[in-house]
Order: C-alpha cells, then structure tokens, then sequence
C-alpha cells in the first residue's frame, strides 16, 4: 500500500497516460536503483555520475520540456510523477526535482532562445547536471544582502564571491548563481549567470557538507574566484532581473517541496501502521492501545486535509494561478506536519525507530531540512502575513 | 535544605478546608451566588474566627505577623473551594495598611480588619498597573472612577491606587458611589466606584502601590493553583465513577493520559507560587518579577486546565448544574484581573532586562 489516506485521485492526474508513465519510471528505478545501489550512494554521500546518464537517456530529465529543445513535451504533472516515484522508490539523493522542478524551469521560462536551445538538450539528456547557488555563507533567507559580484569585463563578466548549501554542488556542471551586477543596489542589483563549470576557470568546489540527513545528497560549498564567463550567459536579456526571475518561479518550487512533505507523510504513515499492527507489548499489537490509535487518528486526520489542499494547489499551478502566499501556506502547512509526523511516527517504533534498520529513522532524519530550505518556515510565515 | 511547608502550614490549610467544607458546602455555596453577592455572613465568620483575615498583619494590631506566604496558602484552599467571599480585596487592604507607615492609620483600621469586622476592598483601574492608576488626590479629598472593585458592596474601607503609584484609604459612605457590573465569576462580583472628593487617608507612595499589587499578583495564582487543582480532583473523581462502553471510563488509555496532562501542568506550577510569595516575604531583589511570573503562569495554567476538566467530563461539564463551570469562571476572572498573562509576561521580561 502506498497510502491509507483514501483520498480520490483529482481529475487532473486520473490519467492513463500518467498512471502508464508512472509505472515505467517506477520500473526503472527497480532496475537502476537497486537498495544495494542507492545504499552506496548513501555511503558515498553523492549519486553516481552515471545515473543520471541513464535518467536522461531514460527521457527522465526532460520530461516537461517541450520536443523542440530535446524534451519528452511534458507538464508539470508528469514531473510531479516522477518526484512521487522518486521518494517511493527511495531514490533519496538524485535531485531531480531540484533539476527538472526548479532549475531547468528558470532556463526555459527566462532565458532567451539561443540559450534554449543552447541548455536545454543537455539538460534534458543528462550531459548536464543543473544547481542553483543563492545561499551564501553570511546571507540565508534575505537574499538581497548577497555579496558574490559579477562585474562587466571585456565583453563578459567576472564572476567572484563564495556559496554554500548548494544542492549538487558536487556534481553540477551548470549552475545558475545569484550574483550582484550592480553592487550599490539591493534586489534589484542581482542578475542570474549561468556558469558551466568545465569552462570556468577559477571555479572551485569545497567541502561536500555533513548534514543531518539526506545522506545520498551532494550538498556543498561553491567557490568563484575572478571567473570569467561570456555576456550572453546572463541568463536573459537584461541585468537586474535576477531577483524578478527567481521570484516568478517560487509558487512552484515551494509546491514542489509540500508535494515531497505530501508524499514522506504518506510514507511515514504506512510504513507506522505496518509496525504498530505487528508489534506486540503487554499482550497485544501495539495499534490496540487508545494512545496509538488516537494519534494515529489524528495524524491521518491532518495528512487528510493537507493532501486536499496540496492536490487544490495542484490544480492551481495547471491553471497558472497559483500565486506565492497560497504556496507558502502549503509548504508551510506540510513541512511542519511532515516534522510533527515523523516524530509521533518514531516514537511507536521505541527504541527500532531508531535504529538505521527501519525506515522511519531516515524519514525522521531527512525530515528536517524541509522546514528551512526552499525559504524557511519563518519567511513562509512572513510571506502569508502580508496578506492579512 | 527543605523546600515543602511547616506543619503549621500544614494544619492551616487543613484547618480552612475543613472549615469551608463545613460553612460553604456546594449548595450553599449555590444559593449565596444566587443572591449575586459574594458576602455570607457564616461563610466570612468562618474564615475570620480561623484567623485568614490577619495573617499576614502585625501581631500589635490584631494580627499573626505571619508572611505573604500564609496568605497564598490560604487563597490556594478558598481558591479550591471555589467559595464565595470578598477575600482578595480584603487581603489587600490589610497588607496597604501592614506595610504602610501612617501609625494612626494603622492603629484605627487594621484591628478591624484582621478580625474582620471592617471589610477592605482593593480599588485599582483596569489599567491594573501602578503607573496607570488615575484618581487624583487634592487636599485630603480623593476623587476618581475605578472600575472592576470587588467586594465594594461590603466594604467598610477602601485602599485606592492614585495617580503616581500610591495608596490611599478611603471610608465608605461620603463620596463613594457604587454601581455593580455584570461578570463571569459569580463567585467573586465586580462594582464601578467612584470617588467624588471623598475623604482619604494617605497610606503610602508608589513603593508600597508596587508592593501591594505585586502581592496581588501571588494570591491571585494562588487561587489559580487550588482552582486547577480542583478540576484535576473532581475530573479524576469523575473518571472512576463514569461509565461507557461497560467499563469506567478511567480505564480508556486516553482519559488516564488527558488527566495526566493535566496533573503535569498543575503540580510544578506549586513551586512557582510559592517562591513568588516566599520572595515577597523575603524581600529578594527578584520579587516583583517572579510575582509577574507566577500570576502569567497560573492563569494560563488554570484556564488549560478548565478547558481539559470539561472535556474530560463531556457534556456534563457543560452544564450550568455540574459545578465545574464556577471554576471555569473563576479562571476568568483570574486571568483577567489585575492584568492578562500577556502583560505580566511583557514585564516579567522588563524586568528581566530581557
């Protein structure tokens, strides 16, 4: 079982074509990502190089990017397909929804033709890997105070400045970086430049960071000491967009994030029920007790009615209408259960919850970052406040 | 080192409950709130001939010359009791006069009032702090509103917060006017009163305004305490008298966890009103702060506490029949009186230098 919610699937994803891709994405993480693999990856702190070769030639990568720019000509729903198979399958570490949900989209909503059809092929194939580099070691959730610079020289410009916190920053080779084209201005000094890595001398890639959890996920630090890249990597027409840029794509990205907290819920649930039905103490399951019913109740109570709202957001973003607070209130609402939600759940595994050996440990683990990344719970908060 | 009461404490809060139990039984204690008074005269008797009047008072003027503390411990059993009486104010007044040093005041009222025969009422505004008290004093004549006064229908002696943090004593009678408002707490009713140059005594200045309010702060978390003690005691009894599904429902899993919630927030609070009164008596430099503490604390304790009492007893603890509902409404009425958590957590924090 993949969910005891009983919830019925929306209109939107009741779908042949969805439910057959979602079972060839399923079968390929089956095939490709093994546990014995995954688990190595885990070990090694990043996912292999190769596969994601083999997502891309697997059509995986490019699944919502129009045919023309080397795509499957997908949508949004079938990414949200294979971010679900993603965390189903356990594939915990290959950021495809940070590449295929929030990355490449910044390419292809922003970027001028020539650099579509420049990105976009190897983006989707996988010769390309993308990462996005806003967070700097001095500058977290108030990104107009960020201090990396990229200053016109030549026809080009030099891009200098530290990162950290960068999903893939072991194995990105494009990675769009936040950078002040105009230091004397705040928001609206910041521009996106694309950096390809294999051509950018004095780029740097520090420590692969130690985290609580995420094991499998190659978060690091970027360094950019006087590296030169060509004007036309200025992602779009003109400076000063950045922030603008990165603001339009947000009510996506934060959805993205309540779809994984969606999902890590549903999973936590399950893989709880299972235990609580098989373990026995004073003489009985452990689900006969009121305690475990009543807070299993009221958990799946609350997965209930975040679900309605996560599938309503959903519906939003196909019909282009969902807009920024509405977002965040869903990832807000979700991540914050996802917290509460693992933490009950590990409690009624006693002392197995927390042992590596059960699943619940690692949801538990990889559970927290979702609070604060993706802008903090604190900025989700900030953000539905200023619609009061 | 021994953090728990003397046998004397002990026995005094013993002593008062039994007397409460005996004088204020629940159908008395009914038909006094019918009367929309909170003053029966067996009931004040009662605790007076115990001597909860003068506790706190100077032994030359009638009184035990105990501390703030005896006072608490006696506050936390009426507060348990939940029994109607114009006690707080009284209290109050008594401990202006204590501390005050007007000898021919003292001399005159504090007799009376530590044997009860003079009723004292505490009149400060709805500001509740010292510093926004607003009556103003003019010769010996002090003329201001005060609302939300309790007990001011019986009341022989009015200690009033002017304008600058003192106190003053007033006489009832020429000048004062009183109006009663509608409340919650049937237990405890509130007046309007209105000074118009009425003749008063000067008692103290803003030092002993703070002093007076701060120990007003420790008796009304006293009386938290013994109100959400009460709700624990009478949810626990209910628990093992009612029955569904075939068995009594303090067998369910969940009811034994909801009553222990609920014993969790009610007994380390005790701690906490304790020191705060033990501060005062102490003088400790923290006194003021941990009485700011202890009534926040205590009020929210008492209304969570009412809150789980009634949904541990279901639909009977909604009733107007059952009495758990006058503790409901009691922790109304100390949450609001003399300022919300809120406030007493903002100036804790002051206080602090936080």
């Amino acid at each position: 079982m993949t969910s005891n919610l009983n919830l019925p699937q929306p209109a939107f994803m009741d779908d042949d074509e969805l439910r057959i891709f979602s079972d060839s994405v399923g079968k390929f993480f089956d095939e490709r990502a093994p546990a014995a693999r995954t688990a190595k990856w885990r070990a090694d702190g990043q996912v292999e190089r190769e596969f994601w070769n083999e997502a891309g030639e697997a059509g995986l990568l490019g699944v919502s990017i129009p045919e023309e720019y080397g795509g499957a000509g997908g949508d949004f729903r079938h990414d949200l397909v294979l971010f679900e198979q993603v965390s189903r399958k356990d594939v915990s570490g290959f950021a495809a929804s940070l590449h295929n949900g929030i990355v490449v989209p910044y390419i292809l909503a922003h970027g001028t033709e020539e650099q579509k059809q420049r990105w976009l092929p190897g983006l989707c194939n996988g010769t390309l890997i993308s990462a996005v580099a806003m967070s700097e070691p001095a500058v977290g959730s108030d990104l107009q105070q960020i201090r990396t610079t990229a200053l016109k020289d030549g026809n080009g410009y030099k891009v200098n400045g530290a990162k950290t916190f960068i999903s893939s920053g072991q194995l990105a080779n494009l990675v769009v970086v936040a950078a002040k084209t105009d230091p004397s201005l705040g928001a609206k000094g910041v521009s996106l430049m694309i950096v390809e890595t294999e051509k950018a001398e004095g780029f740097r890639r520090g420590r692969k960071l130690e985290k609580i959890g995420l094991d499998a996920a190659d978060t690091s630090e970027l360094f950019f000491d006087d590296v030169w890249i060509p004007a036309d990597n200025l992602l779009g027409t003109g400076e000063g967009q950045g922030f603008r840029q990165l603001m339009t794509e947000l009510p996506r990205e934060r959805l993205v994030i309540a779809c994984q907290a969606m999902i890590e819920i549903e999973k936590a649930l399950v893989t709880t029920l299972d235990y609580v039905k098989e373990r026995k103490a004073f003489g009985q399951p452990i689900l006969g007790f009121q305690n475990t019913q009543f807070k299993l109740a009221d958990l799946k109570t609350e997965a209930y009615a975040a679900k309605c709202m996560v599938n309503h957001c959903i519906a939003l973003q196909l019909e282009g209408k969902l807009d920024t607070p509405t977002a965040s209130m869903a990832k807000l609402l979700t991540t914050e259960l996802q917290g509460k939600v693992v933490d009950t759940c590990l409690q009624f595994h006693g002392g197995y919850g927390y042992m590596e050996d059960y699943p619940i440990a690692r949801m538990y683990r990889d559970a927290r970052i979702s609070r604060i990344y993706g802008g903090s719970n604190e900025i989700m908060r900030m953000l539905v406040a200023r619609t009061l | 080192m021994k953090f728990h009461l003397s046998e004397e404490q002990e026995l005094i809060q013993d002593s008062i409950r039994r007397t409460l139990e005996d004088a204020c039984p629940p159908e008395r204690r009914r038909a006094i709130i019918a009367t929309d008074d909170d003053f029966d005269p067996v009931v004040w008797q009662a605790l007076m001939e115990l001597g909860v009047g003068g506790l706190s008072l100077p032994t030359e003027h009638g009184g035990s010359g105990l501390g703030l503390l005896d006072a608490a411990l006696a506050m936390e059993i009426v507060g348990y009791q939940g029994s109607p009486a114009p006690l707080l104010g009284h209290l109050l007044a008594g401990l202006a006069l204590a501390g005050s040093d007007n000898e021919a005041a003292k001399a005159k009222y504090l007799p009376g009032l530590a044997d009860g025969s003079l009723i004292g009422a505490f009149a400060v505004g709805d500001g509740w702090e010292p510093a926004s008290w607003t009556p103003t004093v003019s010769g010996n004549m002090v003329s201001g509103v005060v609302r939300f006064v309790g007990g001011a229908a019986r009341a022989g002696l009015f200690v009033v917060g002017i304008q600058g943090g003192g106190l003053v004593a007033v006489e009832s009678g020429e000048g004062v006017s009183i109006a009663s408002v509608a409340t919650s707490d049937p237990t405890r009713p509130l007046s309007t009163v209105t000074f118009a140059n009425a003749p008063c005594t000067p008692l103290g200045d803003a030092d002993l305004g703070q002093k007076v309010f701060d120990a007003g702060l420790v008796l009304l978390a006293a009386d938290a305490l013994g109100g959400a003690q009460r709700c624990l005691d009478l949810s626990v009894d209910y628990a093992k008298t009612r029955e569904q599904f075939g068995v009594i429902i303090g067998q369910f899993q969940a009811v034994k966890h909801q009553l222990a919630n609920m014993a969790l927030e009610v007994e380390p609070a005790r701690a906490l009103v304790w020191y705060a009164a033990y501060a005062a008596d102490a003088g400790l430099p923290d006194s003021s702060r941990v009485a700011a503490q202890a009534k926040a604390h205590l009020a929210d304790r008492f209304t969570s506490v009412t809150r789980a009492a009634v949904q541990a007893h279901g639909g009977i603890g909604y009733t107007w029949e059952y009495d758990l509902q006058l503790w409901f409404r009691r922790a109304l009425f100390d949450r609001a009186y003399l300022g919300a958590p809120s406030l007493h957590r903002e100036r804790a924090a002051v206080m602090a230098g936080w």
